[in-house]
């Protein structure tokens, strides 16, 4: 047989164990990772569009109040690397036909049987022995890519694999490193004949970049800088616009549609006068060869760490009167956006955000900073909340709000194709040095999932919780929310009232986007616990209703290192 | 000295009261200070310092280099290669960490009894205290012995060569001056 037959041949039992309903893997193929099956999560947001919206509806408004732990799957222990962070669960988890691919904070992979519905079987595990000195950055991997039959992924020190499916096996690897200060977390997109991915690291001096390499052997197709020069009166030493989170797909016009990271340093804008082009901002690009089609900058010459890398939610919406393809955009900076998905230009939007103190507003034409002078070098905004020094040297009597890591991080909002909204996790509170932080209420950090209406940008719901959003958010047919919280609760909302139907605690910090998927025609949502990176320092802010024995377990919260299924 | 350090009043005035008195060269003959601490140092151990360099969790917020280029969002660090301090505070530094500051204990029993600078951890209460990865006392006595021969003194851009002995053959280490071109 010539190795094209094997494949094949392949293919051809594979579909026919599939319809016999015995598990083994198909390929994925791009036309798959266009319509994906109902049961399946193929790709990082689910569909190309990022809404982590799934058609299954077994789990109902209903019944959900009856959901229970199906079954546990602990993965390797949490440890440090060369930094001062634990390793984490931070990643999406991918289903497919029956097998979950899991990655976690050290690169590893971890393919689980879950065809039994009672338990996961550990099929087999891919570890790319990182070496501790080479983990030098925040240990969190989001997730991986199928394509073909193959997997793939990036490790913590930027080593790009392609990984069999079936056994676990590294194909190739490829270094990807360009400056020691770089380290990698994205979940990688895979799209017609091109994997996406890009580095982390822009808290320090390195230039960010989107690269397409090429799935058969990891060469570079097209890189896309994310630093303008032009947009950076010094150059050298500042940049950033690290890309590390996956950004959504617009297939019928061939463009990415990405959020970029902060301009470094992070804190100091003084030091690149300019609006620092393309940092803080979503950019579209032609998914042929790199260049950029448009963008929208959410908060020019930052100081507040607003990176701008969370989910890239792509729908339409009635603006107006006319059907518009929107980019729905929860920025880190406290403000809701719609940008108008051909052009990029700004259409609506809200402050979603209670404490927003570093502007006014957001300017309705231009989607702009109220304060923002385009003719400025360096941006004033409101100038007691403008920072120009580090986060640790931040005088006693200095706030800013929303808290640096927002509002809306990078953990994944949804679009509902039910209620029409869009759903954002977030954190309500402010920024202080953490060594002079007011221990009454004003220093609390708090949590809500913010929904808002897709044709006027406002909100149309609201549903507060006292410890901050993390973690991420899914819908579905079924018409529910689910969503996690710090204070290691993972919960389902009503899609449209956000009542809390249901509530589970894990004990712990959670940190991971849950997904949801069947086997066996059963529908399960699915969940990495495991605290860790940033996130294990936030026991530091307890929230507002918190008492304290909640805010006392809170400080000795431990890394973890576990999936939880849940089914009715 | 960091910026930082003059708000540590009491317990700075405590660390070099006990500095003071701490037995010196319980373990290196000649490594008293930086400056005349090369010629007689011992290869082995300071390859086993670089290990231990290598293997915890200092990197983070002092750079590969030691330089103070943290990494990421890791607290920033001071650059180690321009400090003054003999070996044996440095070790007394990595073991008890600095109370009230990001520089993390590294002893898994400090604060336990006063080993650290005469203090418990009801001494500590309202400071920030961070535990870093667990070291031994041997650990730390070899990691002080590369510091203070390999870093302190360096100029704070490494070079090509350090680069090469810490990731192998990356393409970014050739950016880097060689160490000829440093003077070495
Ligand atoms: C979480 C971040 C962090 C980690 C991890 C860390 N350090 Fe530090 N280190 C600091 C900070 C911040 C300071 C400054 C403390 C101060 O203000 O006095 C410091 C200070 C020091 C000093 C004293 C410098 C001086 O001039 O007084 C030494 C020596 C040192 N660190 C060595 C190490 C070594 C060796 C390791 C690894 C075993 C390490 N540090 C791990 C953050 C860190």
């Amino acid at each position: 047989m010539t190795r094209q037959n094997i494949v094949l041949a392949g293919v051809a039992t594979a579909a026919l164990l599939a319809g016999l309903g015995i598990a083994q893997a198909a390929d994925v193929t791009y036309e798959r990772l266009l319509n994906p099956e109902a049961g399946n999560w193929l790709t990082n947001n689910r569909t190309y569009d990022s809404n982590r919206y799934s058609p299954l509806d077994e789990i109902t408004k209903a019944n959900v109040g009856d959901l229970k732990v199906a079954f546990t799957v602990p993965l390797t222990p949490s440890s440090k690397g060369a930094g001062a962070f634990w390793s984490s669960l931070q990643g999406t988890p991918l289903v497919e036909d029956g097998v979950m691919y899991m990655s976690d904070g050290w690169g590893r992979i971890y393919a689980i049987d879950l065809s039994k519905g009672d338990r996961g079987l550990i099929k087999w595990i891919m570890d790319p022995q990182t070496s501790p000195e080479l983990a030098t950055g925040i240990l969190n991997n989001r997730g991986v890519a199928l394509y073909g039959d193959s997997i793939y992924s990036i490790t913590p020190d930027c080593g790009f694999l392609r990984v069999n499916k079936e056994t676990g096996e590294v194909i190739w690897r490829v270094e990807t490193q360009q400056n020691p200060v770089e380290y990698c977390t994205m979940a990688p997109l895979a799209i017609k004949d091109k994997i996406i991915i890009g580095p982390a690291g822009g808290d320090g001096p390195m230039r960010g970049r989107l690269e397409a390499r090429n799935p058969d052997n990891g060469d570079v197709i097209w890189t896309f800088e994310t630093i303008l020069d032009s947009s950076f009166d010094e150059g050298g030493e500042t940049g950033g616009g690290a890309t590390w989170v996956t950004g959504a797909y617009d297939a019928e016009k061939n463009e990415l549609i990405w959020g970029i990271g902060n301009p470094y340093p992070d804190w100091e804008p003084k030091k690149r006068p300019g609006d620092n082009l393309y940092t803080n901002s979503t950019v579209a690009i032609d998914a042929d060869t790199g260049e950029v089609k448009w963008h929208f900058q959410y908060t020019p010459n930052d100081s507040w760490d607003f990176d701008e890398v969370g989910t890239q939610q792509l729908y339409k919406a009635n603006i107006n009167g006319t059907d518009t393809n929107v980019l729905g955009h929860f920025g880190r900076n406290g403000f809701f956006y719609s940008v108008d998905g051909s052009n990029g230009s700004y259409l609506n939007g809200s402050q979603y955000a209670e404490k927003v103190t570093w502007t006014k507003g957001i300017d309705p034409k231009t989607g702009k900073p109220l304060e923002y002078d385009p003719a400025a070098k360096v941006q004033k905004y409101l100038a007691e909340t403008r920072m120009d020094f580090d986060l640790m040297d931040m005088p006693a009597d200095f706030e800013f709000c929303p808290y640096w890591e927002g509002g809306v991080n990078m953990f994944p909002t949804t679009y509902s194709h039910d209620t029409k909204l869009v759903y954002g996790l977030l954190m309500e509170g402010c920024t202080y040095n953490p060594k002079s932080r007011p221990t009454d209420e004003k220093g609390y950090l708090t949590g809500a999932v913010v929904a808002i209406d897709t044709a006027t940008g406002q909100i149309a719901k609201r549903t507060d919780f006292s410890s901050t959003g993390r973690g991420g958010l899914l819908s579905t047919a079924g018409g529910i929310v689910i969503g996690t919280s710090s204070n290691g609760d993972i919960f389902a909302l009503d899609d449209t009232s956000l009542e809390r139907l249901w509530n589970f605690n894990v004990g712990t910090m959670i940190d991971a986007p849950p997904i949801t998927f069947a086997v066996n025609g059963k529908q399960y949502i699915g969940l990495a616990v495991g605290p860790g990176g940033v996130g294990l320092g936030f026991h530091n802010y307890p929230g507002k209703n918190s008492n304290a024995d909640e805010a006392a377990a809170a400080q000795k919260f431990q890394p973890a290192t576990t999936m939880y299924f849940f089914s009715l | 000295m960091p910026a930082r350090l003059p708000s540590l009043g009491p317990l700075l005035r405590r660390m070099s009261l006990f500095g003071a008195i701490a037995v010196p060269l319980l373990a290196f003959p000649g490594l008293a200070s930086a400056q005349d601490a090369t010629p007689t140092i011992d290869a082995a151990q300071i390859e086993r310092g670089y290990a231990v360099w290598k293997g915890q969790d200092c990197i983070g917020c002092h750079g590969w280099a030691g330089n103070g280029e943290r990494i990421g969002e890791n607290p920033k660090g001071p650059n180690l290669r321009a400090i003054e301090l003999d070996a044996e505070t440095i070790k007394e530094v990595v073991l008890c960490g600095r109370p009230g500051t990001q520089m993390p204990y590294h002893d898994p029993a400090a604060y336990s009894d006063d080993r650290c600078y005469g203090m418990t951890k009801a001494d500590t209460a309202g400071m920030e205290l961070i535990r870093g990865k667990d070291m031994t006392a041997n650990e730390a006595t070899d990691l002080a012995a590369y510091i203070v021969a390999k870093l302190i003194g360096h100029p704070e851009q490494p070079n090509q060569e350090e680069c090469q002995a810490y990731y192998g053959k990356r393409p970014f280490c050739a950016k880097l001056p060689t160490a000829a071109e440093q003077g070495y």
